[in-house]
This record gives C-alpha cells, structure tokens and sequence, in this order.
C-alpha cells in the first residue's frame, strides 16, 4: 500500500509542477490536432468519392452529349446514337460506363476516339484545320454583307431613284400611285 | 424488244448532238430552217427516249437476268410495282429516266415556245439539247442499261429491301423532276445572255417553270424525309448527309432566285444577281448528281459508286462553270439597273437580306459537305462533320428566315416609313411576345425552340392580317360575303397569295423542327406481357405492353412482327406493330417501324432486338425476349403538314389565271383589289 500511496504522490507533484502541465497540455493538443486530421483526411476522401460517383440523370446527360459528337464506326455515314448495329449498342454501353465514372464530354470523346480514330469526329474541334470548318459562315455572312453594303451605299450615293430605262416611272404614275397608296391607306384606317 | 430501246437511245444521242449544233448554229447565223429541225428533233428525242425507257421496264416485268441492269436490281418475286420503279432504282436505270423527264420539259417548251421568244428559242433549245446529249452520252459510253452478261441467271438479286418502300417510289422521281424541271430556266437565262436580252422576259417566261421545279425540289426532299422517317429506323428525317445536302443546294440557291426575281420584275434590279443564282442552281443539280453517284464522300446513301461517271460529271460541270462565266463576263455592260436602291428599309432590303441568308446556308452546306475532301488535301487527315455542325451553323439561319418570312411580304417597296413599319408589325410583335411570354410560363425553356415559336407566331400574324384585311376590303367594298371574298382575293393575284400559304407551310414545318428538342427516348427488354412506359412532352403517359410475336412468309420475304398494345394515359390507344424483314434473295434484313401518329405527335416503336430471331422463324420460341425502342417525336406531323400547305400554296401560285391587273388599265375609280395590291402592284411600269 506505501508504495502505491507514494507513486501517486510522485504522480501529483509531477502534475503540479509547472513544467509537467505545459508537457501534458501539449500532448493533449497533439491528440487532438491528430484526431482532426484523420477527421478532415476522411472528409476529404469521401467529398472526391462522391465527386466520381455522379447521379445517374448527370451521367445519361453527359453520356447522351458525348454519343452525339461521334459518327459511329460501324455505320457508313451515320452517328452513333442511331446507329443499329450491336457493336454500336456496345460502344453506347462503353460511353454510358465512362459517364456513371465521372469523365466529362471532352474526356469520354477523346479517349472513344483515341481507340477508334479521329475521323468519327462529328464536330470539328474549334482549333488546328478544325478551325477551318468553322470560319466559313462568319466569313460568308461578313463577306455578303460587306459587299451588299458596299452596293446599297454606292446605289444610294448616285442619287437616282428613279427612270434609268424605259420602264421607270412617270411624274403622271408617281402621282397616280401615291393617290392610290393614299387610298389604301385611308381604307385601311376606316376598317 | 430489249435491243430497240438500245437502238433507240443511240439515235434519239446523235439526234440531240446533231439538234444542239443546228440549234446554235441557226441562231447565230439567223437561219430558221436550222432552228426548226433541232426543235424537231427535240420531240424526235423524246419519243426515243420512251421507247428505249420503256425497253428497260418490259426487260424487268419479263424477268429478262441476262442484262446486268435488270439482274442487279430485280428478281422474280419482287412485286411488279417494284419492278417498273426498276427504272431509276440504279444508276443507269436513273440517268435514262433524267434524260426521259428533261426530254418530256424541253418538248413542253419547244411546243409552248413555237409562235413566241422566237429570239430565245435557238439557244433554249441548243441548251437543253446539249444536256439531253450529255445525259445520253453518259448512260452509252460509261453506264450502260443494255449491258448483256456473259450468262443468264436463273434469277436476279432483288431490289435493295430499302428501296422497297412507297416514299423511295415517287421520292427519286419527285426529285429527278425538279432538278430537270431547273434546266428550263437555265436554258432561257443561257439564251437572254447570248441574245443579249436581258430585260424581264426571261424571266416572265420561265416563271411557272420555276415555280414547278421549286415544287418538285421541295416535295422531293420532303418525300425522302418521310422515307427516312418510316423505313430507316432510328426516328429521324433529316442527317445532313452529303447526299441530302446535294438535293438541298439546289433548294437553297433556286428559293432565293425565286425571291430576288420579283425585285427584277418590280424595280428592273438585281439583273447580274438573278441569271448567277439560276447559272447556280443549274450547276449545283449537276454537282448534286455527280456527289451522289461518286462516292467520293462517306454516305448512308449507298447508290452506285463509279469513278469514271464522277469524272464524267466533274468535265461536264467544269464545262458548264466555264461558259456560264464567260457569258456573264462577256455581257457585263447589260446589267445595268432601271431603278436605284431608295433605302435598306424597304422590301428590296429584305429580299437581299434574305438572299444574303440563302447563300450562306447553301455556302455553309456545301462547305460542310466537301469538308471532309478539303481537309484531307489541306492536312492529310480526314476531318468529320456530322449533323451536330450543321444544326450549329444553320438553326441560327433558319430562325433569321423565319423572321424576314414575316418582314418581307409586308415591309413597303422602295422606302418603308415608320407609319408603314408601325402599321404593319404593332399585331405581329404583339401576338409574338404573348406567344413568347405563355410558352416560357409552360415552362419552355429551350433557346431555339422558344425562338422559333415566338417567330413563327409573328411571320404567322403577319400573313393572316395580310389575309384579313384583303378579304375585309374586299368584302365591304365590294358587298361580298367573307369566304367569297376570300376566295376571290386568293384568285385576284395568286403567285402573290399563294407565296403566302407557302411561308405559312414553311412556319409550320419549323415549328415540326423545334419539337425535336423534347423528344424523349426509351429502351427496354421484354418478355410478353410485360410493359415500359414512356412520358410524352405535352404531360401523357404511353403505357406499351409487348403482346406477342409472329412470323410468316410473305412475297420475297419472310415477316417477324412483334405487337405492342398502347395504352395512353390509363386508356386503351390501340396496337402497334414493328417487323423485321428478311429479305430472301438479297439475304438482308430490314426494319419496319410502328407510328402511332396523333395531330401533336408521335409514338415510334423500333424493333431493336430479338434474342432468339431463329427460333421464332422456325416456331420453336413463340415467346422471345424482345428489346424494343420507342421514342415520342412532339410535332413531327407538323412538318408532313406544313409540307402539305407548302405544295399546296405552290399549286396556287402555278395555277393558270389572268396576270394581276397592271397601272395602266387603273380607271379612274380605284377597284378595291387594286388599291389591295397597290402597294405591291402599282410601281410596274
């Protein structure tokens, strides 16, 4: 019993002392810093699991997304979403299986067509001859309109309205159109 | 009787080399005599040309295997229906029958033609003779009809099972009628070029001709949507396929013609502009020929492939390009405008604007197609387009015309005021953001469809307030009651009204378009008894349980038909049926689907797969696990409609009738329909 009462005196004199509460402290603190970490290690983890595994609405969405920007290549001349056959359904499956795993649009086509070949491409990319694709219709539309412009403002700019040739026409038909338009107008109104 | 119609075709060849040269010839030099005998000889080749076509038919209704074409693309079961559509279900078949419809117009014409455009009647007639030749030319030296094999079998390998269908009967011809029918007002704007006539005449001649050849462009393509819509089996109707798009440039260039001709006969304007879009659509039927039977693009379409026709058509479209160019260039100083542009504001306006959007999507659609050529020559690597690219770049294109489909009918000639503007689009604009604000309340959230519905209800107002208000004048004025006076109105100028209906047929066929962003889509595997359920946009529920499944031996083939019982909302909506098709001689098969078609939409059962297919054949699993596939399609029967309303309207505008009255015969008392179409009417001098 005299030994045991003396450890525990030793044991409250150690605790008491000044030098032995700040050890014990900063054990505690340790413990503690520790906990959370393993606490926020775990937190981590299972934020980046639930990041790969997407709702299933999210995943058909981007999966949908990805088979209409392939051509199928097991149907001359037709995408894969339309595309019968069972390897095409195969395929689909693949891409399905790539979605419900968390890769996005860009991720799921390029790798299909890493296997498969670039030429199942169905939308150009935007960089590279991709680009090429692209630019035609913003070139044609400025162009026509350059040009249309051009034309208006050069056929504006001559002043002339009027009675080039022969079928222009007259003081007399001018003024007869305007009495009618004047009319039609005036029907209308009344109506 | 088969050697005849081969007899025939070499001489009705030489008969229209020897008529293109008199025909030029006789123009030039003035001598009448010649002119009359290549217009002869125009009729001569049309009746050689039914004998030799007529050749091929009698060579497949009597089973005559020992000529490769008959051999190819007929067998002794095929239906006798099939077997005189044999005629242009290949490629040697179709280009007799192109030159047969080309010879049948250019007749039409020389006979129309006899007492009138005496100074344009040479060079129509050497034009279209020239062609004729090229055509014949081709089918003799590179595609023969009448090639013998060195054996005769005992039977043929059958007509690819999905040529076997309705549409794909009347859908070539429908097509082949508008891309020849093309070739008329070609040949008048060729003849006004070397006649140097180039006022209106051309094109007050060829109006109708025009008109015609745009209607059967039109159903042609239409027809093969319906075709692609019921026999290809993935619940589509356009792909912008190179073979589609080849049909559709034509389309494209010879709808803006058809526009920006009226500026010609209204304001003596746009001269240079519309001989280059008709040269354009000639040349791009010519293209759209040589791009479907090259198959120098990947294509569903799987027609013949045959370089050395390629190569022919190729010549002869770089012939073509070249004298069309030279032509033009050597009449440049007779294009010179009557009338000025007063403003950008104004009809001319938006006809140019419209043009301007026409030539982008048929540049934008050709770009496309050859994209996959270009890029390879460019890089070395084949580049892809798909229809993705092609929905990106024309949708925004499409919605532009939707929008001037209202604008232009009604915006004022010459120079439009704030009055007329106000006048004219306050309903309009009204009744298209109510239409606007109700869909987003429903819940419409998709960009273009919304787009395209607020649209078409303006492009839409616009043409019933023009109808209105006509009818309206017409009947108080003129004491009548309204249908009377809605009928007379629509009889008074009818390429004016019937231009109408056709822009309201087009707001429908969009707005079939749009519905395309809510379609919805399922599969399952079933047992029988077994049921899938899939939601239709509009709030229904399809119920569809998979009854039972049969199989039977029908002429040329052999039957597997699955059927479906549909129940809409809890209540019974009949049975569907979707089969698979073994094709015995050609060993294919082939998918039918089920429609059931209701006036907002679609229920399309696609036959995707069964597991035991032999077993059912042969009786032994009369209960197969079956996967079907059904989509609903909201408003793809607006598109058949609006089709509908479009020929319709075309019709009227053909329709023979008196010519709107002009200026010069205005009495003193203004009638009501002139003071109607006054401002439509009266600048004609």
């Amino acid at each position: 019993m005299d030994v045991i009462e003396t450890v525990r005196r030793a044991r409250a004199e150690r605790m008491n002392s000044p030098l032995e509460n700040r050890e014990v402290r900063l054990r505690g603190r340790v413990r503690r810093a520790g906990i959370l970490l393993v606490v926020l290690a775990a937190i981590v983890t299972a934020s980046a699991s639930a990041a790969a595994q997407v709702s299933p609405a999210q995943a058909q969405e981007t999966a949908d997304e990805a088979i209409g920007r392939l051509r199928s290549p097991f149907c001359p001349g037709l995408m894969l979403e339309v595309c019968p056959t069972t390897t095409a359904e195969a395929l689909r499956d693949s891409v399905r299986g790539m979605a419900a795993q968390g890769q996005g649009v860009k991720q799921i086509v390029e790798g299909v067509l890493a296997r498969h070949g670039e030429e199942w491409r169905a939308v150009p990319k935007r960089s590279g001859a991709g680009l090429l694709a692209w630019l035609v219709l913003p070139f044609v539309l400025l162009g026509g309109s350059v040009v249309v412009w051009t034309r208006v403002r050069a056929m504006r700019g001559q002043g002339q309205v009027y009675a080039v040739g022969g079928a222009g026409v007259t003081d007399e038909e001018r003024a007869r159109l305007d009495a009618a338009l004047r009319e039609f107008d005036r029907v209308e109104d009344e109506a | 009787m088969t050697q005849i119609g081969e007899v025939a075709l070499w001489v009705a060849f030489i008969l229209a080399l020897w008529g293109g040269v008199l025909a030029f010839a006789g123009g030039r030099r003035g001598r009448g005599t010649w002119v009359l005998s290549a217009e002869r000889s125009v009729y001569a080749v049309f009746g050689l040309l039914i004998v030799s076509s007529g050749a091929i038919i009698a060579a497949f209704v009597r089973n005559e295997y020992g000529y490769k074409y008959v051999a190819g693309y007929s067998n002794r079961e095929l239906s006798l229906f099939y077997k005189i559509t044999g005629l242009w279900a290949g490629q040697t078949g179709s280009l007799v029958f192109w030159a047969l419809l080309l010879a049948l117009f250019s007749s039409i014409v020389v006979w129309q033609n006899r007492r009138k455009n005496r100074e344009f009647m040479p060079y129509v007639s050497g034009t279209l003779l020239v062609v004729l030749a090229f055509f014949m030319g081709v089918v003799l030296f590179a595609s023969n009809p009448f090639q013998l094999m060195d054996f005769t079998p005992a039977d043929g390998r059958g007509l690819n099972p999905q040529l076997q269908n309705y549409w794909m009967t009347i859908h070539p011809p429908t097509l082949y009628l508008g891309f020849t029918a093309f070739t008329v007002p070609f040949a008048f704007a060729v003849a006004a070029l070397i006649s140097g006539r180039l006022d209106t005449r051309w094109i007050t001649t060829t109006r109708r001709w025009t008109l015609l050849a745009w209607f059967f462009l039109t159903n042609g393509i239409i027809f093969g949507m319906m075709w692609a819509y019921v026999e290809l089996g993935w619940g589509g109707y356009w792909f912008w396929d190179p073979v589609e798009n080849a049909s559709l440039l034509p389309w494209l260039t010879g709808t803006a013609f058809l526009h920006s001709v009226m500026i010609q006969e209204k304001r003596g304007m746009l001269k240079m502009w519309n001989v280059l879009l008709i040269l354009g659509t000639f040349l791009l039927s010519i293209f759209a020929t040589f791009l479907t039977r090259s198959g120098l693009i990947e294509s569903v379409h799987s027609f013949a492939q045959n370089l050395t026709i390629s190569w022919i058509f190729l010549g002869f479209l770089s012939f073509l390009v070249i004298v069309s160019a030279a032509l033009v260039w050597w009449r440049r100083d007779a294009f010179e405008p009557e009338n000025r542009l007063e403003s950008a504001v104004s009809r001319e306006g938006a006809f140019l604007l419209n043009n301007l959007v026409f030539i982008a999507a048929m540049l934008t659609v050709l770009w496309g197609t050859m994209f996959p050529l270009i890029s390879e020559g460019i890089t070395g690597t084949k580049i892809t387009v798909g229809p993705p690219f092609f929905n990106r770049v024309n949708i925004p294109l499409g919605l532009l015309l939707l929008g001037l489909l209202g604008i232009g009918p009604v915006i004022a000639w010459r120079k439009a005021t704030g009055r007329n503007l106000v006048r004219n689009f306050t309903t309009p604009v009204g009744v298209a953001l109510a239409v606007g604000a109700v869909l987003w309340l429903s819940g419409v959230r998709h960009t273009y469809a919304l787009l395209t519905f607020v649209l078409g209800a303006f492009t839409m107002t616009t043409i019933v307030v023009e109808f209105w208000k006509g009818t309206r004048s017409r009947a108080r004025i003129e004491g009548e009651g309204l249908p009377v006076a809605f009928v007379h109105l629509m009889q008074r100028n009818r390429r004016r009204h019937g231009g109408y209906v056709v822009h309201a047929g087009f707001v429908v066929m969009f707005m079939g378009f749009a519905g395309a962003a809510y379609d919805t889509e399922e599969q399952m595997s079933l047992r029988p008894g077994e049921q899938m359920k899939i939601a239709s946009p509009f709030g229904h529920t399809y119920t569809l349980t998979y009854q039972a499944m049969s199989a039977y031996p029908a002429t040329n083939m052999t039957k597997v038909i699955a059927s479906v019982n549909v129940a809409k909302d809890g209540r019974p909506a009949g049975v569907l049926t979707a089969e698979k098709r073994s094709y015995r001689q050609r060993e294919e098969v082939a998918s039918e689907v089920g429609i059931r078609r209701a006036w907002n939409e679609d229920l399309y059962l696609i036959l995707a797969g069964i597991d035991d297919i032999n077993g059912v054949v042969q009786g032994t699993n009369p209960r197969p696990i079956v996967t079907f596939k059904v989509l609903v399609q909201p408003l793809v029967p607006w598109i058949w409609v609006g089709g509908l309303i479009m020929a319709i309207g075309t019709l009227v505008a053909l329709w023979p009738g008196a010519e709107p009255a002009r200026p010069a015969a205005v009495k003193p008392k203004l009638r009501v329909e002139k003071m109607v179409d006054a401002d439509a009417e009266l600048v004609e001098a």
